[in-house]
């Protein structure tokens, strides 16, 4: 087996649950914490949002800001469907489930980078 | 304190003493601590074993009357009365002298306070009001060098010292120790377990100053000339340091207040600015009605609207939302438009998906770089057919009310610029005639909220622009903005809110909604 070598790499992913509402009040706190972890050198984003219930533009906003840096730094992100129909008519109304590939539960999303 | 007695009642005391003597006694006198200090007849010899009683001070022996040559119970008690009587002069005397001292030290700490007054009143910035502290207080004390330090913010670390005499340097660390602690550093030179001087210095008195309830400036005093800092110095420099807290409190207040009015100067200015941006008239069309007008949240803000009657007669109508609030989306607005409007110069055939290609493209790497987008709604509205083309990048709320109504919601025909580096947003085709509404606003309305936190949502806008159909396009704009701010009454705006409102009406200017 001298001929043989072992290589084994991994993915960092970071999955990003938010829950309730993303909306004006709460965006500045997830923005915070998306600055750091993006300084911290994660690129790769999983942001569920199964238990959002309520999400208004400034929470798009958010989600839109994190999509280009972390495109810009060679990653990505997939998002996790809102379960309530409120959440999801604002990324439908505006289009953003054109822009953000979306999935069913956080594990498809991880599988998918 | 019995010589002092002595001085100023010596008379008295002799008449006492003349008394005695005439009365039989051989020798009368005050003695202290072994000492004679006056006796009658002087520096008489007198071998009698005399009668004493003690003269006390707060309960403290200070000395006594003696006599001799004579004896017997009324005699001592008579010394006795006379003893006490002298006790209770010499308290009398004590307190008196206590009180102008004190008097004294008010005075002087007033004039003190006078001289630091006047030379620093009128000093308005910070630095200005430092230095003059400096030197106000390097007067007043007998010192090499007096400071004061302030650390304004973290890192910016302001010191005055007047005369410069010692390396700032080596003060940091006891200025650190002083304001750390919260308590006052006083150092003669003896040698501490806890306090090393830096070279140069022999003797330090730093007081913490409180601003806005926290130890985050401290005045010090250097090398005192003659002796050590004692009590009146530190009571002294006590007094200083309760002014220079109140001073650099106001100081502070009124460069704040310089830089908010400074502030709010440009902002005004950037406001100003940016309204010019907007179309300060609409074009004239003779079968389109059409009001606009522009909120922000702030002074300035990331909405923008545009109106261009095209070479052809057409209408060119923009209507968008920079994300974000405050100047940073006025910037991404302003550039924005400008694009926009080179793009519309350049345009072949009013092609609105070439704009939109172009504008995305010029406008994607700027707002990436700072994680931003933008939606919009373009359309250009052709008199000849009655219709609408329109793209709609992202935006939310545009409302069509057709003819008789009802009026409904427009779909997005793609997502918004700046999302991703080609936009995919297609054009679409709208009749648009005599009956017809076309309201595009900005999500400023639709996400307005109550008191209760409740969003005024899509269902009540469109149900408000399907009641005021009828009315004059610039009615509806007022009564939309009367309604949102009747609706939010006690929650501040939190959006900028713009509309743009346009009516087909009939050849003759009129309109008819069914």
């Amino acid at each position: 087996m001298g001929n043989l070598q072992v290589v084994e790499q991994t993915k960092r992913i970071v999955v990003l649950t938010f829950s309730d509402r993303l909306d004006a009040f709460n965006a500045p706190n997830a923005r915070a914490e998306i600055d750091g972890l993006l300084a911290d050198g994660a690129v790769n984003f999983v942001v569920d949002l199964t238990e959002v219930s309520f999400m208004d533009s400034a929470g798009v906003a958010v989600m839109v800001n994190l999509l280009k840096r972390s495109r810009q730094a060679g990653g990505d992100v997939r998002l996790v469907r809102p379960s309530n129909e409120t959440a999801m008519r604002i990324l439908r109304l505006t289009r953003f489930d054109q822009v953000f590939a979306m999935f069913a539960t956080a594990g498809e999303a991880v599988n998918a980078f | 304190m019995l010589n002092a007695i002595l001085d100023i009642y010596r008379p008295e005391i002799e008449a006492m003493a003349h008394a005695w003597l005439v009365s039989g006694a051989s020798r009368f006198g005050i003695r202290s601590r072994g000492r004679v200090l006056a006796d009658w007849p002087p520096k008489s010899l007198n071998l009698h074993t005399p009668l004493c009683a003690p003269i006390a001070l707060q309960g403290q022996t200070e000395g006594e009357l003696f006599v001799c040559g004579m004896s017997g119970t009324a005699v001592q008690a008579k010394l006795d009365a006379q003893a006490a009587f002298l006790g209770r002069l010499s308290l009398t005397e004590h307190e008196m002298e206590s009180v102008t001292a004190e008097l004294v030290d008010t005075q002087d700490q007033l004039l003190a306070l006078y001289n630091i007054v006047h030379s620093t009143h009128d000093q308005t910035t910070l630095v200005g009001l430092l230095t003059a502290l400096a030197q106000a207080t390097s007067q007043l004390f007998t010192v090499d060098t007096a400071f004061v330090w302030f650390e304004k913010s973290q890192g910016e670390r302001l010191i005055a010292q007047a005369p410069k005499a010692v390396d700032e340097n080596a003060l940091v660390p006891l200025i650190d120790q002083v304001l750390t602690h919260d308590r006052q550093l006083l150092s003669n030179g003896r040698p501490t377990t806890t306090l090393l001087l830096p070279y140069g210095i022999n003797s330090i008195l730093i007081l913490p100053l409180h601003i806005q309830n926290h130890p985050l400036a401290a005045i010090g005093i250097i090398n005192k000339k003659n002796g050590a800092f004692g009590s009146p110095a530190i009571k002294l420099l006590e007094t200083v340091a309760q002014y220079a807290e109140s001073q650099i409190e106001n100081t502070l207040l009124h460069e704040a207040q310089i830089a908010q009015t400074r502030s709010q100067t440009e902002m005004d200015m950037a406001r100003t600015v940016q309204m010019n941006l907007m179309p300060q008239k609409l074009p004239q069309l003779p079968c389109l009605e059409m009001a606009a007008a522009c909120r922000p949240a702030l002074s300035v803000g990331g909405d923008f609207y545009d109106c261009l009657k095209q070479p052809d007669d057409s209408l060119f109508i923009a209507l968008g939302d920079v994300s974000g609030k405050g100047m940073s989306a006025a910037l991404l607005m302003a550039m924005t438009r400008t694009t926009m409007r080179n793009a519309l110069r350049l345009l072949p055939n009013n092609s609105l998906q070439t704009f939109i290609d172009r504008t995305n493209e010029v406008l994607y790497d700027d707002f990436t770089d700072v994680g931003m987008f933008a939606t919009l709604f373009i359309a250009n509205w052709q008199p000849r057919e009655r219709r609408m083309t329109y793209v709609n990048a992202g935006h939310t709320p545009v409302i069509h009310r057709p003819a008789g109504g009802p009026a409904y919601l427009m779909e997005v025909t793609g997502a918004p610029l700046c999302v991703l580096p080609v936009n995919l947003a297609t054009t679409e085709e709208l009749a648009f005639g005599c009956g017809d509404v076309l309201v595009a606003a900005t999500d400023g309305f639709n996400e307005a909220r109550n008191e209760a936190g409740e969003m005024f949502d899509y269902a009540r806008l469109i149900a408000l622009i399907d009641s005021l159909a009828d009315r004059p396009a610039a009615e509806i704009v007022q009564a939309v903005f009367e309604t949102i701010t009747e609706f939010s009454q006690g929650h501040a705006q939190e959006d900028d809110q713009t509309i743009l409102v346009i009516k087909g009406m009939d050849n003759n200017g009129k309109f008819a909604s069914s």
